[in-house]
């Protein structure tokens, strides 16, 4: 059965559509909220509030663009509002890395626990924008037209968040990036 | 650092475990499940009142005014028919403030997919009601007739939806409510008081 099919039976009442629809999408949804909240509770949470939403408003999915896309838009809309209203105490200590200590470790394969945590910060340090932008693309391989349909921007914007994520990631994973401590939650 | 290397490093941050899947989905359906009966609760007791209301109304105007009934004279006033005009009106009336609430309802968000089954639901028990009083006095007093008879096209309309073509059926009972301004004369009708205008 096609999606259109399914999505058509789940509005019926087809219980059954409906699971098939959860199970085609909830990796990715799930791994994206995994990827952007380093929580495996969390993650779930937000995973059960975008299969929620979405069931709730399927007639409201024109058809216009694909499935995914509209999905992805609820999730991201999750994560983002999640993300901010939390609004989490940074965990992770201040200071920069040495590049030169950072591609050693690269080649070698072995990461030391403490450069690991610094890259995390690091991550942790963009915008939720930069963040998600960088999370979908880099780490989950969502294409650049994906993650301006599930972020509601041109792809042009999406590229340019990405490009402006990858170099502030750059920064502040070197000596002279700013001062480390707090998060925004702009862009 | 080189994008590549980057990568390397990107690709190991908050690396996700396996999907729960199945732990999620029951959580998912149980999270349903539960708003669904929280939304069905409300129209199915107000069609439970509307149709005591009815039954209520209706028991009383068919009544044998020979049999004594509890707490009452042993020989009761026989009805005038006057008086027996006024509670159809009323019936009525209370019938219309319903279909009011209903048909706004349904204007503003009938095809929404968790509420057409409730609002399903509610029509079905209005439609009923709307019927039982055409057999009475009420069906036939021009003005309530034709609102009557109105009202029962416009439910059935609502009652038969095909959830698939919801947008497209719903349009078609808006601009007919638009039309005939059904939801005007409703509540026109429903506003006036009793007393002013029997039967």
């Amino acid at each position: 059965m096609n999606e259109r099919r399914l999505i058509t039976a789940a509005l019926a009442g087809d219980t059954d559509a409906e699971h098939r629809l959860y199970a085609a999408h909830v990796d990715r949804v799930y791994r994206l909220a995994f990827r952007m909240t380093g929580d495996g509770h969390w993650a779930e949470d937000l995973t059960q509030d975008t299969f929620i939403r979405a069931f709730d408003r399927l007639a409201d999915f024109r058809g216009d663009g694909p499935f995914a896309g509209w999905l992805h838009r609820i999730a991201t809309s999750v994560i983002y509002s999640a993300l901010r209203s939390r609004q989490r105490r940074w965990r992770h200590e201040a200071g920069g890395v040495d590049p030169e200590q950072l591609e050693s470790a690269v080649r070698s394969g072995t990461l030391d626990r403490d450069l690991r945590r610094r890259l995390d910060a690091a991550i942790d340090r963009l915008d939720l924008n930069q963040r998600l932008v960088l999370v979908m693309h880099d780490l989950e391989g969502f294409t650049h037209p994906e993650i301006a349909e599930a972020m509601g921007t041109p792809v042009g914007t999406a590229k340019a968040r990405l490009s402006r994520a990858r170099e502030k990631l750059r920064t502040l994973l070197s000596d002279d990036g700013p001062a480390m401590g707090r998060q925004e939650t702009g862009s | 650092m080189k994008q590549n290397e980057l990568q390397k490093l990107l690709d190991e941050h908050n690396s996700p475990p396996e999907t729960p899947r199945e732990r999620m989905y029951l959580r998912i359906r149980k999270a349903r499940q539960e708003r669904t009966g929280r939304r069905r609760w409300w129209p199915m007791a107000a069609a439970l009142a509307a149709m005591l209301v009815l039954g209520v109304g209706l028991g009383r105007l068919s009544q044998d005014p020979a049999m004594p009934t509890a707490g009452t004279s042993p020989v009761p006033e026989p009805q005038s028919e006057a008086g027996s005009g006024l509670l159809y009106r009323e019936t009525t009336q209370r019938l219309f403030a319903g279909a009011d609430a209903l048909l706004t309802d349904f204007r503003l968000e009938g095809c929404r997919a968790e509420r057409l089954p409730a609002t399903t639901v509610w029509a079905r028990s209005m439609l009923m009601q709307t019927r039982v009083l055409q057999g009475t006095p009420a069906g036939r007093d021009p003005e309530l007739a034709g609102l009557l008879g109105e009202l029962e096209l416009t439910l059935t309309q609502i009652v038969t939806i095909d959830p698939e073509q919801c947008d497209r059926d719903a349009d078609w009972i808006r601009h007919g409510l638009d039309e005939r301004d059904t939801l005007g004369r409703l509540r026109t009708v429903a506003s006036r008081t009793a007393d002013t205008d029997p039967l």
